[in-house]
């Protein structure tokens, strides 16, 4: 079995996992190098491998086919159509191993086709009020202005250009339909069987689709085109893209690289980039938050919409505007505020309407402290210790521990006035049946307890003075580093973590790819990807780089996938 | 919130259009076919899971008695958490004793998940791509095969234009366990996503009724035209991809062909099929909207059920480890929390004792519901089972032993109902092979892992 994620095993008596890598006081297992752990055979940042696993020929590991997912669809119609009402809306979230673009879970059903339906029909309607706008020229009547349409506009839908049967398919549905009703709503039909195709809604591959060696073959230009658009921008190719696609120059690592490059300079990248960290770091969560505000009266209806855009301004600040480092994303010493966060989280200043940086040193350490993430993972009416260090194991560190046994009474400790949140969750760390994995979650987040339910800073609670000491063990981190004082001091450990680099990198290998990876066949792709990352100084820009010039990304299996 | 308003619909109200608004005809037939009046092969029969999650408290939750002399009381006195269902006692079968066998092995690790993904299939998780599962939390796991709603929607559904409809209650997925977030499955790593939004499962299920009967006509015929062309596309491509993914192809061509089947099927109205209110307003993500959603969400599916558009339906109310805070009920803490606290706290058993009572108002309504629709000589609820389920036994513990079962309807007379049973030694499993032959498919004595199978439970006839 592969474990890309760690598990921290046998961390209570009687659920012994067996070897994993995991001691009791060693160092983490991405320093143990290659021997066999249960690590993602990053080898994190220690690159010194002896043996490269990359042979003579790719290994792109598999490659199963990718429905387009709601969030794709929607941008995909606003750059097929102009169309900026989400039509994807309706349509379920699915996907799985963190994200909703996991292409090896989920299938449709009867009321998902109907979705697909209902969403062609009405994008077409909408897309049809302006016919002449929509075919370029004057009339479908025009045997020739229908044509061209269904050429231009088959290539931008289906991403590639219509085969000449493909073509006259098209025109006899057109015509079919345009015997019993107008010209607008034939076209309509034109429209809704491009856009319920599966050519539309899948992001087919077929590059070397005859062969059955095994062997790897590169996608054709289309495909390749396809690939890069919605790795960088979660949509449809742009016309620079599909030029470059006939012209045969997306077939060499350059000509790929200068391409994400150029992508990488424009806002959809910016915006698909926000769509992998709301799923990492699941402060997309917010939108479904249950607060108590009987508790919280502070906590009105408006604060989880700041929070996201708070979180969202910092991230895109950091890689946008920053340095882009994993660095400053972990311990950035400011946020961004406006008037009306600002005054939630009781922070001095005068701010307008729009947000604002604001430093905050001592307090504040990117994504770590996030408001909008503390806020997450916390309970209704109080902080929750164990689900900010379960947050730190889980998705910055990409550990994930046992769950707690069937057979133990689990009591988590009451709010209390008398006592503070760490003095009632020292059970935890008391209770033999519990210290085992509790010792691996709870002291990371006692370390963010100056953060309160809501994700604002406070320094005492119930007048008592927070005890913000914690303990980061199994990160991958010299001994006399494991102990640490307070949130900013928690994101100078994870800075400088092996672990959560080999997290960072494993996380956007399941994003950009659609998959979880295989130890075994994606160990190319996987040292491909640390190996440029170590290289850029962990540079979370040039990681979306890095991440089209592996084998995964250039290659496709043949025969079976 | 109240019941939105129906219109009774008479054939005739459907031409005239009601309110100024033309109704159609021709649709509404279409979702009807007339062989489905019942007759010859007996009564339509429905199957119908109602999910609550977290566990519950046995004293408050068993009821107090015998098999027939029993009553919604606690020895030591105390609310019971059954007592809004004593309207609806002679209709109830209540079995104590069943246990999850089949989560004593296989992967997986915690309770919520374990018990989800078990409860419906009887069978082993499997563990996703990433091999993440022993002894773990299952961030790509699955069920391990068909869910028995599923199985029976395989054996029953194919004469109404759902095979099944599954609906949720903020039942939001978990992108890292997706096995606590889903019940309801086609297969392995094939969970259906319930619909958590009632305006999108008015759409889906009643969207053209107000279209008229011309053009309605029209658009079915270019509705055809279009999933014939996507057909063809599809069988294009499956001839070129390989295997794995002409799965995943197959299924989604299966889906139009369904579709498309329930277009040109036609029939005649029932008589106590209504049009319902469109549900507006409601945000199906918002924790204090919860009862309100749920409410709309069983309209729908009683309408569904009683227009035969489907025979298969199910409610999931939040998911396996459900974190809703009922404030509602003026709960600070939500349900999971509650749950770990409830065998410790007073106070904290007191809201859990609460909660499940909110929720057997909830199932309460969904059984009154259906036993307002007048049937042959009885109700609908008469040929029905409403199966009440939970992903574990003990909610502080994660028990799988124990777990408690609540059906009413009888199913068309199979189950002998106003019963409260214990019932040792047997699996799960056995209660769904009852289900399929309550549902008339007699073939079968097992579901899920063969080797846990006794066959049907007698106790329940």
């Amino acid at each position: 079995m592969l474990g890309a994620s760690v598990l921290l095993g046998a961390c209570y008596e009687g659920h012994s996992v067996g070897a994993d890598g995991f001691g009791t006081d060693g160092p983490g297992p991405t320093a143990s190098g290659e021997g066999g752990s249960d690590d993602d055979g990053s080898g994190g940042g220690d690159s010194g491998g002896p043996l490269s696993a990359c042979g003579d020929t790719p290994s792109p590991g598999s490659a199963p086919i990718r429905r387009l997912t709601p969030f794709e669809l929607d941008n995909t119609l606003l750059d097929l159509l102009g169309d900026d009402t989400n039509p994807a809306a309706n349509l379920p979230e699915e996907g799985g191993s963190g994200f909703d673009n996991n292409a090896e879970v989920g299938a449709v059903s009867r009321l998902v086709a109907q979705k697909y339906m209902q969403m062609a029909e009405d994008v077409a309607l909408r897309a049809t009020a302006d016919l002449p706008g929509l075919l370029g020229c004057a009339s479908p009547s025009d045997d020739a202005c229908l044509r061209s349409f269904v050429e231009s506009f088959g290539r931008r839908a289906w991403r590639r250009p219509l085969e000449a049967g493909e073509v006259e398919d098209m025109l006899a549905l057109y015509d079919d339909a345009r015997s019993e009703s107008d010209a607008s709503t034939a076209v309509g039909v034109l429209l809704q069987a491009f856009l319920q195709s599966p050519f539309f809604l899948y992001r087919v591959e077929l590059a070397g689709v005859d062969a059955d060696d095994g062997a790897a073959v590169p996608l054709d230009g289309y495909e390749m085109a396809t690939r890069l658009s919605y790795l960088m921008w979660g949509s449809m190719p742009d016309e620079a893209l599909f030029a470059a696609a006939e012209a045969g120059e997306l077939s060499t690592a350059e000509q790929i690289e200068a391409q994400a490059r150029r992508m990488l300079e424009d806002p959809r990248a910016h915006r698909m980039a926000l769509h992998f960290y709301e799923q990492w770091l699941l402060y997309r969560n917010l939108d479904v938050l249950a607060k108590d505000t009987d508790t919280f009266p502070a906590y009105t209806a408006d604060i989880p919409g700041l929070q996201r855009r708070e979180v969202e301004a910092l991230i895109t600040d950091v890689l946008w505007e920053g340095d882009g480092s994993l660095e400053t994303l972990l311990t950035a010493d400011y946020t961004f505020v406006n008037d009306a966060l600002a005054e939630f989280y009781g922070i001095e200043g005068s701010f307008g309407p729009g947000f604002e940086r604001v430093a905050l040193p001592g307090q504040a350490s990117g994504i770590v402290t996030a408001g909008g993430v503390m806020s997450v993972f916390a309970k209704p009416n109080e902080t929750s210790p164990v689900a900010r260090g379960l947050y730190v194991r889980e998705h910055l560190l990409c550990q994930i521990p046992p769950p707690p046994p069937d057979d133990v009474d689990l009591v988590p400790p009451e709010p209390s006035d008398a006592t503070t949140t760490r003095e009632r969750y020292a059970q935890h760390s008391d209770d033999p049946a519990c210290a085992g994995c509790h010792s691996l979650m709870d002291p990371i987040g006692f370390g963010l307890e100056n953060y309160d339910a809501l994700g604002r800073w406070r320094s005492q609670e119930n007048g008592t003075t927070i005890d913000a000491s914690g303990f980061l063990a199994q990160a991958g981190l010299a001994l006399e580093d494991e102990a640490f004082d307070g949130p900013v001091e928690l994101g100078q450990r994870l800075r400088v973590s092996p672990d959560v680099r080999s997290c960072v990198a494993q996380q956007w290998f399941r994003f950009a790819y659609g998959r979880t990876e295989s130890e075994e066949l994606d160990a190319c792709t996987l040292e491909q990807v640390h190996a440029r990352f170590e290289a850029s100084g962990y540079n979370l820009r040039e990681l979306l780089v890095d991440l089209t010039q592996t084998d995964a990304f250039r290659f496709r299996p043949t025969g079976a996938p | 919130m109240n019941k939105p308003a129906s219109k009774p619909l008479s054939r005739r109200t459907f031409l005239r259009g009601a309110g100024g608004v033309a109704i159609g005809l021709p649709l509404l037939d279409a979702m009807i076919p007339a062989a489905r009046a019942g007759g010859a092969d007996g009564p339509r029969k429905r199957f119908v899971v109602f999910f609550s999650a977290n566990g519950t408290i046995e004293e408050a939750f068993r009821p107090e008695g015998g098999v027939d002399d029993f009553s919604f009381s606690r020895p030591g006195g105390g609310e019971h958490i059954l007592s809004p269902l004593e309207a609806i006692r002679d209709d109830l079968l209540i079995v104590w004793g069943l246990d999850m066998v089949s989560r004593n092995q296989g992967p997986g690790g915690n309770g919520h998940d374990m018990g989800m993904g078990h409860m419906l299939t009887c069978q082993e998780l499997l563990v996703g791509p990433s091999g993440i599962g022993e002894f773990s939390h299952l961030p790509d796991g699955s069920a391990g095969g068909i869910s028995i709603d599923q199985e029976i929607a395989n054996r029953i559904g194919s004469e109404t234009p759902f095979r099944s409809l599954e609906f949720g209650v903020r039942s939001l997925l978990d992108l890292q366990r997706q096995v606590t977030s889903r019940m309801c499955y086609r297969g392995p790593f094939e969970a259906l996503p319930p619909e958590n939004d009632p305006a999108a499962a008015f759409d889906a299920l009643f969207t053209d009724l107000g279209t008229d009967p011309t053009e309605l006509a029209a658009l079915r015929a270019r509705r055809g035209s279009v999933l014939d062309k996507v057909a063809d596309d599809f069988n294009r491509l499956n001839a070129k991809v390989g295997a794995g993914d002409r799965v995943k192809l197959e299924a989604h061509l299966d889906a139009i062909r369904e579709l498309e089947q329930s277009l040109f099927t036609e029939g005649g109205p029932l008589e106590a099929c209504a049009l319902p209110q469109r549900p507006e307003g409601l945000d199906p993500n918002s924790n204090d909207q919860y009862p309100a959603v749920g409410r709309a969400q069983m309209d729908l599916m009683t309408m569904a059920l009683t227009c035969d558009l489907t025979r298969v339906a199910s409610i999931q109310w939040s998911t396996a480890q459900s974190g809703i805070r009922h404030s509602w009920l003026g709960h600070s803490a939500n349900h999971h929390s509650l749950s770990h606290e409830a065998d410790d706290d007073p106070a904290a058993r007191q809201q859990l004792i609460e909660i499940n009572q909110w929720y057997a108002e909830q199932y309460l309504y969904l059984v009154q519901a259906m036993k307002s629709v007048p049937e042959g000589d009885g109700t609908m609820l008469d040929n029905s089972v409403v199966l009440w389920v939970n992903e574990q036994g003990n909610g502080d513990l994660h028990t799988a032993t124990d777990v408690p079962f609540v059906m009413a309807g009888s199913a068309g007379g199979y189950l002998s109902t106003g019963r409260n049973l214990q019932i040792d030694g047997r699996a799960h499993n056995d209660l769904f092979v009852s289900m399929l032959h309550a549902m008339g498919q007699t073939d079968t004595n097992t579901f899920g892992l063969p080797e846990l199978c006794q066959g049907p439970l007698d106790e329940l006839t």
